[in-house]
C-alpha cells in the first residue's frame, strides 16, 4: 500500500485574531499549509473543513472553494467534535490510498473570540454543544458544570483533589509558555491556580480552556507528491475510533470512557505497541478530561494520573511526554477546530522542528481527539520519516 | 421561576405529563428492564419495546455540580445552584437539580426524594429533587 504523507502544515498564534474574517483566515492558512508542503491551490483536489461557529454556511467547505476561487471534486464539511482532526486525516489517507484523491487539503479555524464574543460562545456552547436540549438544557448546566459533575465523580471514586486538577493547568501551562503561537503565556504556581474563581465547583477558571481564535491547516498527500516543500513529511501509520454515548445523561460510566478503546484500534491497524510512543497529544478542554483520558489510554493508573503529573512523569524529560504544545488548556481552544493543536504539535515534533520544545529522536506520536462529554474519541498515530 | 418547557410531542413526554401531575414515570424495556434514558421508540441495549414504570421518586445523589455562572437566561441570578445526576433506587438515572439546599453541603451518595416543577408549557412537568431532610423553601 502506498504511504500517505502529512506534508505541509500552517497553525496561527492564538488567542484574538484581528483583522481577519473567518475565511480569509482559513485562506491564509491554507496557502501557507501548501507553501509549506511545496504545492498549489490547484493541487488539491478535496477540501475537508469544519463548520466554524464564528461563520455558517450550507456547505463551508464549498464556500470556502468558492472564496479560493477552486473546484476540488470533493469538498466537504464534516462534524466530529473534538476527535474530528483524526477523522479528517483517516478519510483523506483512506481516499488517498483507494486512488480517489491526491491532495487534501484540511482547514479547520474558528474565531470564536472576535468575531462571536467570549460570553455569547460560552451561552452557544450550553444550548448547542453536548448538551441534551430537553432532558439536560432545562435544568440550567453550564458546559463546565458537566465537566464538573465528571470530575466530583471521579473526586467522590479516586479521592482525587484540586492538586491533582492544578497540576495538569501547571503542566500545560509550562509548555505553552515555550510556544510561540500559544494563547496562555503567563506562568502560573498552585496558589495562582488556587486563586483563579470556581466556575463550578470543583472546576476553576484555570481548569477551564480559554475560548481563542485559531485553528490550523494540514496538507494530506502520497508519497510520491509529499517532501517538495520546505515541511519534512510525516507518515499516516493509522487512526482508531470510538464512541459510546453523547450526552452526560446516558454515558455508561462517569470516570471510565472510551479513548483506550481508540488507541487500542489505532494500535492494532498500525501493528504497533503503546510502548512505541514517543510524546502523547491528549485531548484536555478542561484538566478533568486530561486525567480521565491520560488514564484510559494507559499512560497512568485509573486513579494515578495527578500524582504522575505531579510527579512529572510527562513532562518533557519524563517518562511520556505529554501536550509538550499546552493543550487546549494553554496552547488554546479555537471553538469547532478544537484538537487540530495537537495534530499541528505532533508533525512539528516529528520534523524535529520544536525548538526549545523539541523531544529528542522523536519517532512516533499519538495524538488523541475527543467529542462531547468523553463521548467520541479518535486517535492518530503518526511517524517521523 | 418555571422552568423551560421540552419540546412536547417526543419520546419523553409521557414522563413529562406524569411529572406535571406529580408522578414520576420512567422508561424501562419490558423484556430485560433496561432503562432507557433519553427514551427511544425501543430500547437501545436490546430493541425490546418500552413499557412506563411509576418509580417511588426516592434515591441518592450520583454527582453534582455547583454552578457559578448560569449561561440559560432563565437561569441567570439564581447561581449557586446545584445540577446533578440522581440514581433512583427502583431502576434509572437522571439529570435534574438538587433544590432548597445549601450547594456547599451536598455531597455523593445523599439520599434525596422526589418533587415536581412546572414548565413554560401547561401540560408538561420536570422533577427535581431535595435532600431528605431539607425543609421545602
Amino acid at each position: 500500500m502506498p504511504s500517505v504523507m502529512i506534508a505541509g502544515i500552517a497553525e496561527p498564534v492564538h488567542g484574538r485574531i484581528s483583522g481577519l474574517t473567518p475565511m480569509a483566515l482559513h485562506e491564509r492558512l491554507a496557502l501557507d499549509a501548501l507553501a509549506d508542503a511545496g504545492l498549489e491551490l490547484r493541487d488539491v483536489d478535496t477540501i475537508l473543513t469544519l463548520a466554524p461557529r464564528s461563520d455558517s454556511y450550507l456547505i463551508h467547505a464549498a464556500a470556502f472553494a468558492e472564496y479560493l476561487g477552486i473546484s476540488p471534486p470533493t469538498a466537504l464539511t464534516l462534524e466530529g467534535g473534538g476527535a474530528a482532526p483524526a477523522i479528517m486525516v483517516d478519510m483523506a489517507r483512506n481516499m488517498i490510498e483507494g486512488g480517489s484523491t491526491q491532495t487534501v487539503l484540511i482547514v479547520s479555524a474558528d474565531m470564536p473570540l472576535s468575531v462571536n464574543t467570549r460570553d455569547s460562545y460560552i451561552n452557544t456552547l450550553a444550548d448547542s454543544g453536548p448538551v441534551h436540549p430537553d432532558i439536560e438544557r432545562p435544568f440550567g448546566p453550564s458546559v463546565p458544570s458537566l465537566f464538573a459533575m465528571v470530575a466530583r465523580a471521579y473526586m467522590d471514586r479516586f479521592g482525587a483533589d484540586e492538586r491533582d486538577f492544578g497540576a495538569v493547568a501547571m503542566h500545560d501551562r509550562a509548555a505553552a509558555i515555550t510556544h510561540p503561537n500559544s494563547h496562555m503565556r503567563t506562568p502560573m504556581d498552585f496558589p495562582a491556580y488556587c486563586s483563579s474563581h470556581m466556575i463550578a465547583d470543583p472546576l476553576r477558571l484555570l481548569d477551564c480552556s480559554p475560548v481563542s481564535d485559531g485553528g490550523a491547516a494540514v496538507v494530506v498527500t502520497s508519497a510520491e507528491r509529499a517532501g517538495k516543500g520546505n515541511g519534512k513529511p510525516v507518515r499516516v501509520m493509522g487512526a482508531g475510533f470510538s464512541m459510546t454515548h453523547l450526552h452526560l445523561s446516558a454515558a455508561p460510566s462517569l470516570t471510565n470512557h472510551g479513548a483506550g478503546l481508540a488507541l487500542d484500534r489505532a494500535l492494532a491497524f498500525a501493528n504497533c505497541q503503546r510502548r512505541d510512543i514517543d510524546i502523547a497529544l491528549v485531548y484536555d478542554c478542561f484538566s478533568i478530561a486530561m486525567l480521565i483520558n491520560t488514564e484510559d489510554l494507559g499512560f497512568a493508573a485509573k486513579g494515578k494520573a495527578g500524582a504522575a503529573f505531579r510527579d512529572g512523569e510527562f513532562k518533557p524529560d519524563g517518562r511520556i511526554p505529554i501536550n509538550t504544545h499546552g493543550g487546549l488548556l494553554s496552547h488554546g481552544y479555537p471553538g469547532r477546530a478544537a484538537g487540530i493543536g495537537n495534530l499541528i504539535e505532533a508533525v512539528v515534533q516529528l520534523r524535529g522542528d520544536a525548538g526549545r520544545r523539541q523531544i529528542p529522536n522523536a519517532r512516533m506520536t499519538m495524538t488523541h481527539g475527543m467529542g462531547g462529554l468523553f463521548a467520541t474519541h479518535g486517535v492518530l498515530l503518526l511517524e517521523a520519516t | 421561576m418555571k422552568y423551560s418547557a421540552p419540546r412536547n410531542g417526543r419520546e419523553a413526554t409521557p414522563h413529562w405529563k406524569a411529572a406535571r401531575e406529580g408522578r414520576l414515570l420512567l422508561p424501562f424495556c419490558a423484556p430485560q428492564g433496561h432503562f432507557c434514558w433519553p427514551p427511544a421508540q425501543r430500547c437501545p441495549a436490546c430493541q425490546g419495546p418500552i413499557t412506563w414504570k411509576e418509580s417511588s421518586g426516592a434515591g441518592a445523589v450520583e454527582t453534582f455540580a455547583i454552578v457559578r455562572r448560569a449561561v440559560q437566561p432563565e437561569w441567570k441570578g439564581k447561581e449557586p445552584y446545584v445540577v446533578a445526576l440522581i440514581r433512583l433506587d427502583d431502576g434509572g438515572r437522571l439529570f435534574s437539580n438538587v433544590i432548597d439546599c445549601k450547594p456547599e453541603d451536598v455531597r455523593c451518595g445523599d439520599r434525596v426524594t422526589c418533587t415536581f416543577v412546572e414548565t413554560t408549557d401547561p401540560e408538561l412537568g420536570f422533577p427535581v429533587f431535595r435532600r431528605e431532610g431539607d425543609a421545602s423553601r
